[in-house]
């Protein structure tokens, strides 16, 4: 027994997620722009997110659907049993030009969004459903269509209403493609009477137009009838499946159905094909990109004057790897070579900000600070510069090409660069903040004209480079006898320096200033032999790089970025609209079931696209 | 009269087929989805009845929506069983077509049908096969039809399958049979008469055919089809309603709704043994009578004249937009040519030869050194030349000890170089332009055709200096050294001095990264001066000593000559490589849209618009 009004029951608990999902994926296929299956998917969204807006409770909503002179107004009336609630005209066509609702006095209050509707009220025969009688969708009207358009976006159930003659109509079938995702279904073929002795056959090969429609009717949901039969069996059957009393749980379950519908209609294979090739077409024309810029950049590097820029500033570069690798404690002293500048200027301004030491200290500071900075850039852009006009060229017209690429595909947006978080320094840490200062203007600065995709591709190969070198400076024999001897010598004099020291405090011998001078002398001096063997190792490595060769190992160009970032957030949404899917169609089988154990009529099978 | 009408008959012929050769060639400027069914509706007819001597035949359509009967009534008028049972629908799916017997030699057959395939039907199974090609008719003789009336024997008739059926493949075969047929008969069920898509196909014979007619088929009774027929053609006056659909005018100058509303219309009686007996006149003949007692070349005639002004009236049409498209792509040229020049005028000022000017300075000032000069002047520059080379080589091997390599200059650009990479950025700036622009969306710009259009114009050679600037370069430094001998004479001496002492403080710089010359360069180049050539820090030094030796006046006429003749040239060159590769669709547009070829079309128009319904069978 239905309640006295048609409560609401709360969504299902997987709705929520499910929607946000939806609602997500939706925004961020947006951001692709002009292609028309993504277009399609997005509306799609749209559509199956309106499905689940929600309305205070209400009846189920029953809508007949067909064309002009189908006979929808007389079955409206037949259904009721009330002669005339629907008045028709077989002569003049097109009558219908308002819609007729058929409503129960208790629903009355409920009627929610279609209690506002300028349309004829009928009592209707059972509380929990109303029957709707709308305009005809193929007359010459076009106020009809979009009147009847309006009520189906709010059905839960629709009666297709046809007749023999009609059956095979393209245009009253495309009508029922249109709507056939986001509904339940009752198929009707209306005045069987006139063609008595033939109706099963008509009625089996109207099954097949139905089949290829995408439905699986059977006679609980589709019906031959008859108005001008006397208690004809079909119309008692239609009265009986369509017009039984219903709660509010069937209308949560048909919305959820409509949005599980609509949402696996939206995502299926066409949107899936549509990513596809976009993902293919980035890819291809990344990896042309990425060959173009690879073939271009190894061919300038193998100019002289681009080959010594390089190895120079590779040499400074390595030498900071070296540090990393030449054992104690000669590693220190390589440390120190790579950052002696580094540190002098830090010491500078440090004693400029610390004690005040006046406009000379302050003057050094920044004169030292500057030459880090510029020795730090100013030798990369050295390198870019050299690669030559040709390529600085070819850069600049990649990057366009590549920007109409994008462009023309319509994923501009994706392409975008992630926004970064400025890094700042500890706070207190004053030093640290005036020298990132000086950095960013200096480095604004002196890359003013050059790509900077193109600096931070030469600052990664240099680096890449340098490790290499150093890498095989102390791997193999003779760096082995380098790091040996390297290190030896400064352990062997310093432990020798303090073992003496140890000795004179022990004997209270305390040794002279001198001795200190000297023993430190000698201990700095006894860092030169193993400097002076990584030096000479390290060059004989320059001397053997293959530049050319690091260039094919770089795995990806950054200037060709773009592409790269286009095509990942493509795959992002594919995987997304991919999961989506396969959750929805999982979870529709669960809610029709349910459906068509309520008699709520029939729901279309997912179609392939058109 | 007889040969006055095939005379007419063959000018309307030949000014079709002028037609069919030309308008093809603007199949681009019609509306999607429109054919131009006036010209080929008179083609076929004129095709048709050029073929035959004698008597020419009356093909007649049965025509209209699924389900309204028209297989039915072929069967009853012809007497040949076609599937027009209620069990399978569609019913057909390709054309039935009844021929009495004189018309049964395929040979005679095939010229009345000039776009179709002619089979014989065998039995009626063959028609509901899907898939059949468009233009096939399945051909049965028919005895009955001569039966029918004096008309009879030259009656061809042709059941059409529905245009609105599930088999989208029914509307192209039907709407061949609608372009060849005279008499069409237009059956509706008639509680569908204001179905729009029926409404709308209504309206499209009462354009085309040459007679129209009604049946109101499965009625209750005559009351019930009489009331939607008026309904009906009350609507067709109504502009709010049908009016506008039904206003075009016929060759014959009726409007379509004329033509509806005195259409014979008959009504036929829902039976489950429908028989002709049941079709009933609203008033005059019989429905047997209007088809089968016809003056066949008299209707011929007015349906040649009918598909003849509305051929012209498509080729007007037609006309009408290549004018319209021929236009806008002449525009549409036109402004590419004139952002070429822009583009040729901006490289042209981005750019001044002065390497050029100083090289003719000194060397005119060289020429009129006198001997003696020279012979101090060849040892200083032997001695410097030495300074230089010794120095460089110095400073290498230092740098080399102190692990600096020596910092050489980045490859220096000369002025084609320059000109290359401004040409470059020119080309992107005018295809992106050009890409933003809806009048140009046309040019079809994507991305790969505007890398090929810009690597086109950076293939091609550039265009060498002119001589007009050569030769005002020259007659210029000529001025320059008789105006002022004194700094002519000390010219070439001055450059050799500061260029060997400018590359010699760049050496020393080279301790310094970058330098007071170094950045004395990037602020050059950060300017605007706009100061280029190869030789970079010297050029700061020259730049203040043109000032203090008289030559901005002769800078300015250089530059301004230099400007005029660079701009033109490479005005020439960015339009025949650049624009020439991306205005491909324009100008293809232009070439299908040629006066020749418009003129042509027009005399066509004129011969079919002077074949007037009357004509010479009008009396």
């Amino acid at each position: 027994m239905a309640d006295a009004s048609p409560v609401q029951e709360s969504p299902a608990a997987w709705s929520g997620p499910l929607a946000r999902q939806a609602v997500e994926l939706r925004d961020s296929l947006a951001q692709v722009a002009g292609n028309p299956a993504i277009d399609k998917a997005v509306a799609g969204l749209s559509d199956a997110l309106g499905a689940l807006r929600s309305d205070r409770p209400r009846p189920v909503i029953a809508v007949l659907l067909g064309g002009t002179g189908a006979g929808k107004s007389m079955l409206f009336s037949d259904l009721l049993e009330q002669p005339g609630a629907s008045p028709s005209s077989d002569a003049i066509r097109c009558h219908t030009s308002a819609p007729y609702i058929a409503v129960h006095p208790e629903d009355e209050p409920f009627l929610g969004e279609l209690g506002g509707w300028k349309a004829t009220r009928v009592r209707g025969p059972s509380r929990g459903v109303v029957l709707v009688d709308t305009p005809d969708v193929d007359g010459i009207l076009k106020e009809h269509h979009a009147a009847t358009r309006a009520l189906l976006e709010r059905a839960d159930l629709v009666v297709f209403v046809t007749d023999a003659d009609r059956r095979a109509n393209r245009d009253l079938l495309a009508e029922l493609s249109r709507w056939a995702p986001r509904h339940r279904w009752f198929f009707v073929l209306n005045k069987a009477d006139q063609h008595a002795g033939r109706v099963s056959e008509i009625v089996s090969d109207w099954d097949s137009r139905l089949r290829e429609a995408g439905f699986e009717p059977d006679d609980r949901s589709r019906f031959a009838v008859s108005s001008v039969v006397a208690d004809d069996p079909g119309l008692g059957r239609l009265r009986s499946a369509l017009l039984r009393e219903r709660d509010g749980r069937q209308v949560v379950l048909s919305r959820n159905c409509a949005f599980l519908q609509t949402a696996s209609h939206a995502l299926g294979s066409h949107l899936d094909s549509a990513l596809d090739r976009m993902i293919g077409d980035l890819a291809r024309r990344e990896a042309e990109a990425n060959a173009r810029l690879r073939d271009a950049y190894a061919s300038a590097l193998r100019e002289p004057q681009a080959r010594r820029a390089f190895l120079l500033v590779t040499r400074q570069a390595a030498w900071r790897h070296l540090a990393e690798r030449a054992g104690f404690p000669l590693g220190w002293a390589a440390w120190v070579c790579a950052r002696a500048q580094g540190l002098a200027t830090g010491m500078l301004l440090g004693r400029a900000i610390g004690s005040g030491a006046g406009v000379l200290g302050l003057g050094l500071a920044l004169a030292g600070g500057g030459l880090v900075a510029l020795r730090g850039l100013l030798p990369f852009r050295r390198v870019v510069e050299s690669l030559g006009p040709d390529f600085r060229r070819l850069t600049a017209s990649l990057e366009r090409d590549i920007r109409r690429d994008l462009e023309d595909i319509g994923v501009e947006k994706l392409a975008e660069r992630p926004m970064e978080a400025p890094s700042s320094p500890e706070p207190g840490d004053a030093v640290g903040a005036i020298a990132a200062q000086v950095d960013s203007l200096v480095r604004r600065f002196w890359t003013r004209g050059l790509d900077a995709d193109l600096m931070a591709q030469v600052e990664s190969d240099v680096e890449q480079a340098a490790s290499t070198v150093a890498r095989g400076a102390v791997g193999g024999l003779a760096g082995l006898v380098a790091l040996v001897v390297g290190n030896a010598l400064p352990l062997l004099l310093g432990g020798w320096v303090l073992i003496r020291l140890w000795m004179a405090w022990y004997e209270a011998n305390y040794p002279s200033l001198g001795f200190y001078t000297i023993g430190l002398s000698l201990l700095a001096a006894s860092f030169l032999p193993g400097l002076f063997l990584l030096a000479m190792l390290l060059g004989a490595r320059l001397n053997r790089l293959d530049v050319a060769g690091l260039v094919a190992l770089a795995e990806q160009p950054r200037p060709t970025d773009p592409l790269r970032r286009a095509r990942e957030g493509l795959e992002a949404r594919r995987r997304d609209a991919r999961r989506l899917s396969q959750s929805a169609v999982n979870r529709l089988e669960e809610v029709r079931g349910e459906l068509d154990a309520l008699g709520m009529g029939l729901s279309r099978r997912l179609m392939p696209p058109e | 009269m007889y040969d006055v009408v095939m005379s007419r008959l063959a000018e309307i012929t030949k000014a079709i087929e002028t037609l069919r050769l030309e308008l093809p060639e603007m199949g681009d400027w019609l509306e999607p989805g429109h054919r131009l069914e006036g010209l080929e509706s008179c083609h076929r007819r004129v095709r048709a009845w050029s073929s035959v001597s004698g008597e020419p035949p009356l093909v007649a359509a049965l025509y209209g929506p699924t389900g309204a009967g028209k297989s039915t009534l072929f069967k009853l008028l012809s007497g040949i069983n076609v599937p027009s049972g209620e069990q399978v629908r569609p019913m057909s799916r390709s054309c039935a077509l009844a021929v009495p017997p004189a018309w049964a030699d395929p040979a005679k057959l095939a010229p009345v049908f000039p776009t179709a395939e002619l089979v014989p039907m065998g039995d009626g199974a063959a028609l509901l096969a899907p898939g059949q090609p468009f233009g096939r008719l399945h051909a049965a003789v028919a005895p009955s039809l001569s039966a029918l009336g004096p008309g009879g024997s030259s009656l061809l008739l042709v059941d059409a399958p529905d245009y609105n059926g599930v088999d989208p493949g029914n509307a192209l075969r039907a709407e061949e049979i609608l372009l060849r047929a005279e008499i069409l008969v237009f059956v509706l069920q008639v509680d569908s008469y204001l179905v729009a898509r029926n409404v709308e196909e209504l309206a499209r014979a009462a354009r085309l055919a040459t007679r129209l007619v009604v049946v109101l088929t499965k009625a209750r009774d005559s009351l019930q089809a009489w009331m939607a027929w008026d309904d009906l053609c009350r609507r067709l006056d109504d502009p709010a309603s049908l009016g506008p659909m039904f206003a075009d005018r016929r060759a014959d100058g009726r409007c379509c709704a004329e033509v509806v509303r005195s259409a014979p219309v008959f009504m036929w009686v829902r039976s489950e043994r429908p028989e002709l007996s049941g079709i009933m006149a609203r008033e005059g003949s019989s429905l047997v009578d209007r088809l089968a007692g016809q003056e066949a070349r008299k209707v011929a005639w007015e349906g040649v004249a009918g598909a003849a002004h509305e051929a012209a009236t498509d080729a007007r049409r037609l006309l009408a937009k290549a004018l319209e498209a021929s236009e806008a792509a002449g525009k549409g040229r036109a402004s590419l040519v004139a952002d070429a020049r822009e583009a040729g005028a901006r490289v042209a000022g981005r750019e001044f030869p002065f390497g050029a000017l100083m090289q003719a300075l000194v060397k005119e000032a060289r020429s009129a050194l006198p001997d003696w000069w020279k012979i101090v002047s060849v040892p200083v520059d032997w001695l410097f030349g030495t300074v230089k080379t010794v120095y460089g080589k110095a400073s290498e091997w230092i740098g080399q000890v102190k692990e600096m390599v020596v910092q050489e200059s980045a490859k220096s650009e000369n002025r084609e170089d320059v000109e290359r990479r401004v040409l470059s950025r020119e080309a992107d700036a005018l295809l992106d332009s050009w890409r933003s622009r809806p009048d140009l969306a046309d040019l079809g710009l994507e991305s790969s055709r505007c890398a090929s259009a810009r690597e086109a114009l950076l293939a091609a050679p550039l265009p060498g200096v002119s001589r007009e600037w050569e030769a005002t370069l020259r007659d210029e430094a000529r001025r320059w050294v008789a105006d002022n001998p004194g700094l002519a004479k000390g010219l070439p001496v001055i450059s050799d001095v500061v260029m060997a002492a400018g590359f010699g403080l760049l050496v020393i710089d080279l301790g310094f990264s970058g330098g007071l010359f170094g950045t004395a360069v990037v602020v050059g180049k950060l300017g605007t001066g706009g100061v280029i050539a190869g030789g970079a820090g010297a050029l700061g030094i020259w730049g203040r000593f043109l000032g203090e030796a008289n030559m901005e006046q002769m800078l300015r006429r250089v530059d301004a000559t230099w400007r005029k003749t660079r701009a033109s040239d490479l005005s020439a060159h960015i339009e025949r490589h650049l624009v020439g590769a991306v205005a491909a669709p324009l100008d293809a547009v232009l070439g299908r849209a040629k006066p020749e070829r418009l003129a042509a079309i027009g005399e066509a128009v004129r011969v079919l618009e002077t074949a007037g319904p009357g004509g010479p069978m009008g009396s």
